[in-house]
């Protein structure tokens, strides 16, 4: 059934048509929550609280549009306010250990040293940069659904895209012989 | 900056890297959309008894065509039939004074009309009737 079927029928209160619709979008809209939320049970519960708030509103949806970036944009919105509310920031839970088990113990704390300086360069990214790169680069979200997520510009959205990898590129170059760059 | 954004591998690998991937084998799905559907239980029953628009439209459509098309008919027909008749004044102030001299010159209308229409109605209708001389 395509979605806009599926939405028509959730407007008239199928079950069905909405276990269907949780079971299509509930993975993506938890890779949102958990980034913002940064714990799996917090982001289990926004999860929910998006889908009963999306729920709640359905019937002023309009069954033509993607449902996706509406859902998400609910997801952004009710986990930026949960998030500040708790004081919670989603990278404090990055784990230390991204070692792929083959590296010698040098290579190894080279890598954890990039990965370290390439945390520290995500997190200092303003929020809504972080969050144009994660769900266009991660989440597989086109520009435009990134920016009906984020309640901005296209062009705003290609903005922070450029500004983003422009940061992430100065670690990369320093951590790979062009420290000058990274100085700038 | 070009106007489309091109996805870059190289960015998204360092991303993969510098963010940890959700824990997605974490989740107890089953249990997780349970919940959803749980809390959900109220709602869809409140939109199964309230009608959408689109259906009360489609409800509404099927009746409502021939009803508007009889009623275009009648308009139509109403407005045919008020062209043919001329419009009679019923009291001296509605009438135009062009149109009852012009009635009065081509014998339409009485003089009384122009009368009327010139010196208001008086009471003195008598006098009126010795200054004209009235049909």
């Amino acid at each position: 059934m395509d979605e806009p079927e599926l939405v028509k029928r959730v407007q008239s209160g199928d079950t069905a048509a909405f276990d269907e619709l949780v079971r299509r979008h509930s993975r993506r809209a938890f890779a949102v929550a958990w980034r913002i939320m940064g714990r799996r049970e917090d982001a289990e519960d926004l999860v929910q609280e998006a889908f009963m708030a999306a729920l709640n509103r359905i019937d002023s949806f309009e069954p033509g549009r993607p449902f996706a970036p509406w859902l998400l944009r609910i997801v952004m919105n009710r986990g930026l306010n949960a998030r500040r509310a708790r004081v919670l920031r989603a990278t404090d839970e990055i784990p230390h250990d991204v070692s792929t088990g083959d590296d010698t113990p040098h290579e190894d704390l080279e890598r954890r040293e990039l990965t370290e300086r390439l945390r520290a360069a995500m997190a200092d990214l303003p929020e809504r940069q972080r969050m144009v790169l994660q769900l266009f680069e991660l989440d597989g979200l086109s520009a435009a659904e990134v920016a009906e997520v984020l309640g901005i510009s296209a062009g705003t959205v290609r903005w922070h895209a450029h500004e983003g990898r422009a940061a992430l590129r100065r670690v990369l170059a320093g951590a790979y012989g062009n420290p000058e760059d990274e100085a700038r | 900056m070009t106007d489309r954004l091109e996805r870059e591998p190289e960015i998204a690998a360092v991303l993969e890297r510098a963010t940890r991937r959700p824990p997605f084998d974490e989740v107890d799905w089953t249990r997780l959309h349970a919940r959803i559907a749980r809390d959900a239980t109220a709602t869809l029953a409140r939109l199964r008894e309230t009608p959408t628009w689109w259906n009360i439209a489609a409800s509404w459509a099927r009746p409502a065509i021939p009803l508007a098309l009889a009623a275009g008919i009648a308009l139509v027909l109403l407005v045919a039939s008020r062209q043919d008749s001329q419009p009679v004044a019923t009291d001296w102030r509605e009438v135009d004074p062009r149109s009852a001299m012009l009635g009065a010159l081509t014998a339409d209308r009485p003089d009384t009309d122009v009368m009327r229409v010139m010196f208001g109605a008086s009471r003195d209708a008598w006098v009126m009737q010795e200054v004209f001389v009235v049909r």
